[in-house]
């Protein structure tokens, strides 16, 4: 015992030294040792776990803004969100619009030197049929692709639905040798954890503790050396570290608190808005007290909204006007949401409805959202109604939509739309069918159903737009949700860092468009 | 190593010859000192806060979004939160919720901590091995994942965090209390005790608890702070107090996006959760000097 | 000498034997736990577009179909085998994801120990010896406002100032972007001496520094005031005085007769709060950007992951169970009386 006693004296003089000396070198390993001049490289700050790279999980955003950069896509959506080809040349439905005829490029190449064909989009999509997972929600009516040639294919879908092509966007074309080769018990998802089979602008590099690195492909088909040499993807949760780590020049471009906007704007540094979501109170149409729209009409008069987007969203965007995200088009024109207190206790009296109590669940983990329920809370007391708050986790929350018994009253929410296409979440949100699933406020209405679906069958993109318009109209008159606000979260870059307002089509940030200024 | 006879009415100059639990109830009077005093100051303002608060406040659950983020003035001692909110009143209303729940659970998993420590220190060797091994299970057992169960079985809420807290706390002291107690349990003294023809009881009440609980205040009365840091971050995940609560904890977790520009929405709550942790740590302190069994004149001299 | 292996044999059965029943307890609890709180385990892993037969063959692959037994027998039976099973929101082996994030934790904790161990212990033994008048007073109050300080004040305080202003450590991460080691181990400082490049070796711990310091603070300041007042309770001991009346010199005074005294309770503490760091590390690892364990299971439960939370669950155990018999085989080997009682047999 003696000895171990004499060295903790020593110890704490020994470890002294070791810190100093630390101290001392910490000095020299400051500097990324393979940024220098020549290769040119941006540092990605980015927040939740990645689960995995495989394509199939790109339902995941996280991991569909890494496959974005390493793989391709059929088709994707251009910096005005318009439509546009990827690897298709062209891509036509026929006339019942349950087929779907693809031109792919020619002279594609996977990062493994194997040639993209027909076969791999046909691998692809089967792939997703098969493990019926993630992404495959996005395509549910695949039924089969014919090859024809190396470059044509027929996409065979089990009913006719227009929103197929769009939902392309979100499907990354695999290298079917390669992941075949890897394919294991499961299809490949183990090996596609930290492997990518890809043919995207960017190969993967390195994966460690959540440090993606990816070194731009050298034959890529649409080549352009402004891209970086390398694109860094490290993983950092807390918005004020990231603000230092962008301040300190350790990361080139993240995500920031609204509050942190001015001093990072003296810092020189640019802050630009992008992920664009809606923030939304999802009311049960079906069931419980909000089933009765006078309630919901109150409720929806009740709330601050000019308050709660300038407190706790940093002003950063506008007030709602239509139950859709701003940034897409096919949107009516509908009146802006607006408080007014004296209408909301009107609406109630009218209906006769008094000691009303309501609950509202939220997810806790987002700051925000706890604040905005708190706020309405407070406004609903000045109303004459309880508002009793209760946390759920997300995954208990997609449980509770499985039945419109058990959807929550009121359920605090944000959301973007998977692509840039307004029939997706109109038909995700308000199409009976959709109850059980998506249908987050259990609304049912058979002349959104007949609309939506005419549209969801038709060609005509002119056409389809008019019919989501009339959708929308009828979905806002019968206060099916309460929209609050259009807003965005706000990245900090380094302002030599272009292209930071290119949307990949998940609404974030684009990472393989990111490109520097010579 | 020292082999001399451990502690345990060691006689000193003035040998004290009540008993045990006597000493406890009615601590021998000593000169207090300046922090002793002041300590018990601070402890009563706190009592008083948690007590009358709720009663002299103000409404403190109205947003007033035009107000928000104020830093500390005349009108606002502590400023106010990202609703608007006077933060000076919410501290004092917090106190009631904040302090009761923290003692609450620390008083209960303390009582239950001991109970199952003493079981499983004098009872035969199987249930010895069987509490100790319900020890471990307490401790590997994972907090958080019970703490959501709890909430997902009762509804979150501050009595429902409390609960989840004491059952997931009680294994740290019954582990630190069954440790000691193994070390005091193989002195000469307790052996003299036993052919002396002390009952299990006696031996528990009288020689084996009072001298190893001591480093246990320092513990229990150190926890009361991190309690309240604990019960903020349970609500912070959903399983604690729901918003509009005052709880201080909470006041600190919400608070946290907004920390840095508005240092006062965290700096009063988790001033006063300092406050409170030194407050009681220093009780502790104070606990643990006077119901030490064994005195002398050394001790006396050192003014402690 | 036969008797007395005999005896170390049965009390080495014992722990073991235990240690895999406290094992098997918490897995079943833990298990009944998640299959038993609301929320669908398959619809989380589907994904939020998912249709009702997708979720349902989702179910049939993950397991989840069948009695409650039926599982719970199947879990047993796979753990059996060492096999943690597949995360549902993965894919991938649950074994894999933690023992990819683990070690990084452990890398933190254990610095923060050495922390605690080196600097708390000896301040305390330090305050002790002098401890009387303004400046113990104000020592003590200084450690226990420290200690009391919410560990988001000083995780900020310290990034903003040491790392942020002063430029003296990193912001943020486990290691500067574009320094690479072969991953043996998992443990970056353990495997860049193994690649030899010393570089890398400071790198690793320059990014433990402060998120240790931080995470050691509340332990230490239990520690301390608990290793002051036992010894200054020990010190007073009539037995001291004859010690010293003997002319053992202060020092020796201090750590040879008084501090042995207390390491019992010190060893106890430590090694419960070695098993709690590795959950408390979970908001340190956050605000210093690092991939950790509590990131790992708060994740797992969030997506309803139960395979990973259950696995996360007994790794933690099983160090838990590790940690409790090292130390009362410590406590065993030290302490002669102790060792009678517990192996001696006479109960």
């Amino acid at each position: 015992m003696r000895h171990i006693l004499d060295t903790r004296r020593r110890l704490p003089a020994v470890l002294a030294a070791a810190a100093a000396l630390t101290v001392l070198v910490s000095g020299c390993t400051g500097q990324d040792p393979n940024a220098s001049a020549k290769t040119t490289q941006i540092v990605v700050a980015y927040q939740n776990q990645t689960t995995t790279l495989d394509p199939v999980r790109a339902d995941y955003v996280q991991t569909d803004n890494l496959d974005q950069a390493l793989y391709d896509t059929l088709v994707t959506y251009d910096k005005d969100r318009k439509l546009a080809g990827r690897l298709a040349t062209s891509y036509t439905y026929n006339a019942q619009v349950d087929a779907l005829t693809v031109t792919l490029r020619d002279g594609v190449a996977f990062h493994s030197g194997n040639k993209l064909t027909a076969e791999d989009v046909k691998f692809t999509l089967d792939r997703a049929k098969s493990l019926s997972l993630g992404v495959f929600g996005y395509i549910s009516s695949y039924a089969s692709t014919e090859v024809k040639s190396p470059t044509q294919l027929v996409i065979h879908l089990s009913r006719p639905d227009a929103l197929f092509l769009g939902a392309l966007s979100r499907v990354h074309i695999l290298d079917h040798a390669l992941v075949a080769q890897h394919a294991g018990a499961d299809q490949g998802q183990s090996w596609l954890l930290d492997h990518e089979a890809g043919s995207g602008p960017y190969s993967l590099k390195d994966v460690s503790s959540g440090t993606y690195t990816l070194s731009r492909a050298p034959h890529y088909w649409q080549f352009d050396a402004t891209r970086p040499d390398r694109l860094v993807m490290r993983r950092i949760d807390d918005l004020a570290t990231t603000k230092q780590e962008i301040q300190a020049g350790n990361v080139d471009i993240g995500s920031i608190n609204p509050a942190d906007r001015d001093s990072v704007s003296k810092s020189g540094l640019k802050v630009t808005p992008t992920t664009f979501i809606m923030a939304y109170v999802y009311f049960n149409n079906a069931t419980g007290p909000t089933a009765d729209p006078a309630v919901r009409r109150a409720v929806m008069l009740a709330y601050d909204y000019a308050a709660g987007l300038k407190q706790f969203r940093g002003n950063v965007g506008s007030l709602a006007a239509g139950p859709l995200l701003n940034t897409l088009t096919c949107r009516p024109d509908l009146p802006t949401v607006g408080q007014n207190l004296d209408q909301a206790k009107k609406v109630l009296a009218d209906a006769g409805i008094h000691d009303l109590t309501l609950t509202m669940r939220f997810q806790p983990a987002f700051a925000d959202q706890a604040q905005e329920a708190t706020l309405l809370q407070s406004n609903l007391k000045e109303i004459g109604v309880t508002l009793n708050l209760q946390p759920i986790a997300y995954a208990d929350y997609l449980t509770t939509l499985q039945s419109k018994d058990t959807i929550p009253e009121m359920m605090l929410g944000t959301a973007s739309p998977v692509y840039p296409d307004a029939g997706v979440d109109l038909t995700k949100q308000f199409a009976t069918a959709s109850i059980g699933t998506t249908n987050q406020s259990a609304y049912s209405n058979s002349k959104v159903d007949a609309l939506i679906s005419k549209a969801n069958s038709s060609a005509d993109a002119q056409a389809r737009c008019d019919l989501y318009k009339q959708a929308q109209t009828i979905v806002s008159d019968d206060a099916a949700i309460m929209p609050m606000y259009n807003t965005a979260r706000l990245k900090a870059s380094r302002p030599d860092i272009l292209d930071v307002d290119f949307a990949s089509p998940n609404g974030n940030v684009a990472i393989e468009q990111l490109r520097i200024k010579k | 190593m020292s082999t001399l006879t451990g502690p345990s009415r060691v006689p000193s100059s003035a040998p004290d010859t009540r008993t045990v639990w006597v000493r406890y109830l009615r601590p021998r009077p000593r000169r207090s000192s300046l922090l002793d005093i002041v300590t018990i100051s601070v402890a009563a303002v706190l009592v008083l806060a948690a007590v009358f608060g709720p009663l002299i406040a103000p409404d403190i659950d109205r947003s007033s979004i035009t107000e928000a983020l104020q830093a500390p003035s005349f009108a606002h001692l502590f400023g106010t939160d990202q609703q608007g909110r006077d933060i000076f009143w919410r501290v004092v209303v917090g106190a009631r919720y904040t302090l009761t729940s923290a003692v609450i659970i620390v008083v209960g998993y303390a009582l239950l901590g001991v109970l199952i420590a003493t079981l499983a220190t004098t009872g035969p060797r199987w249930t010895n091995e069987m509490l100790t091994r319900f020890i471990d299970l307490g401790i590997a057992f994972p907090s958080l994942v019970f703490a959501l169960g709890v909430a997902a079985a009762l509804g979150p809420s501050l009595p429902t965090a409390c609960i989840a807290m004491v059952v997931t706390g009680w294994p740290m002291t019954a582990r630190l209390l069954q440790g000691i107690m193994k070390e005091t349990l193989a002195l000469p003294f307790v052996e003299a005790a036993t052919v002396l023809g002390a009952s299990p009881l006696r031996l528990m009440a009288h020689h084996l608890l009072p001298n190893s609980l001591p480093p246990l205040w320092i513990k229990w009365t150190g926890d009361i702070g991190n309690t309240a840091l604990v019960l903020g971050a349970l609500s912070f995940i959903g399983a604690g107090a729901q918003p509009p609560l005052p709880e201080w904890g909470a006041m600190v977790a919400a608070s946290q996006e907004v920390a840095m520009t508005a240092w006062w929405t965290i700096l009063f709550p988790g001033l006063a959760i300092v406050v409170t942790t030194t407050t009681f740590g220093l009780l502790g302190d104070m606990l643990h000097a006077r119901m030490d069994p064994s005195r002398s004149r050394t001790r006396r001299r050192h003014g402690e | 000498m036969r008797n007395h292996i005999i005896q170390i044999a049965a009390f080495a059965a014992r722990k073991i034997v235990g240690a895999i029943v406290t094992l098997w307890f918490l897995a079943t609890v833990v298990f009944f736990l998640g299959r038993l709180t609301p929320g669908d385990e398959a619809r989380a892993a589907a994904g939020a577009s998912a249709t009702p037969e997708q979720v349902e063959a989702i179910r049939r692959r993950l397991g989840l179909t069948g009695s409650l037994m039926e599982q719970y027998l199947a879990y047993l039976g796979r753990l059996a085998h060492g096999d943690l099973g597949v995360s549902s929101s993965s894919q991938g082996p649950v074994a894999g994801a933690i023992f990819a994030v683990l070690p990084h934790t452990a890398e933190l904790v254990v610095t923060s120990m050495l922390i605690i161990v080196t600097v708390a212990i000896p301040l305390a033994v330090w305050s002790a010896v002098r401890a009387s008048g303004a400046g113990d007073t104000l020592r003590r109050l200084v450690v226990i406002i420290a200690a009391g300080m919410p560990t988001f004040w000083a995780a900020i305080l310290l990034q903003s100032l040491v790392a942020g202003q002063w430029r003296i450590l990193p912001i943020s991460g486990i290691a500067t972007v574009g320094i690479q080691v072969p991953p043996v181990t998992g443990l970056r400082t353990i495997d860049s001496v193994l690649a030899g490049s010393p570089i890398a070796f400071w790198d690793a711990v320059d990014h433990l520094i402060l998120p240790a310091v931080v995470l050691a603070i509340p332990f230490s300041g239990q520690l301390f005031r608990i290793v002051r007042a036992e010894l200054l309770r020990v010190l007073a001991r009539e037995h001291i005085e004859v010690v010293r009346a003997t002319g053992v010199s202060g020092r020796h005074v201090i750590w040879d007769h008084a501090f042995p005294q207390i390491v019992n309770p010190v060893l106890l503490i430590l090694g419960v709060d070695f098993a709690g760091m590795f959950g408390s590390a979970v908001l340190v690892e956050s605000v210093f950007g690092r991939d950790g364990f509590g990131s790992f299971m708060t994740n797992a439960m969030a997506q309803k992951d139960t395979a990973a939370v259950l696995g996360g669950v007994l790794v933690i155990g099983i160090i838990v169970v590790v940690t409790s018999i090292v130390i009362d085989t410590i406590q065993i080997i030290r302490d002669p009386r102790v060792r009678a009682k517990q192996i001696g047999g006479a109960a």
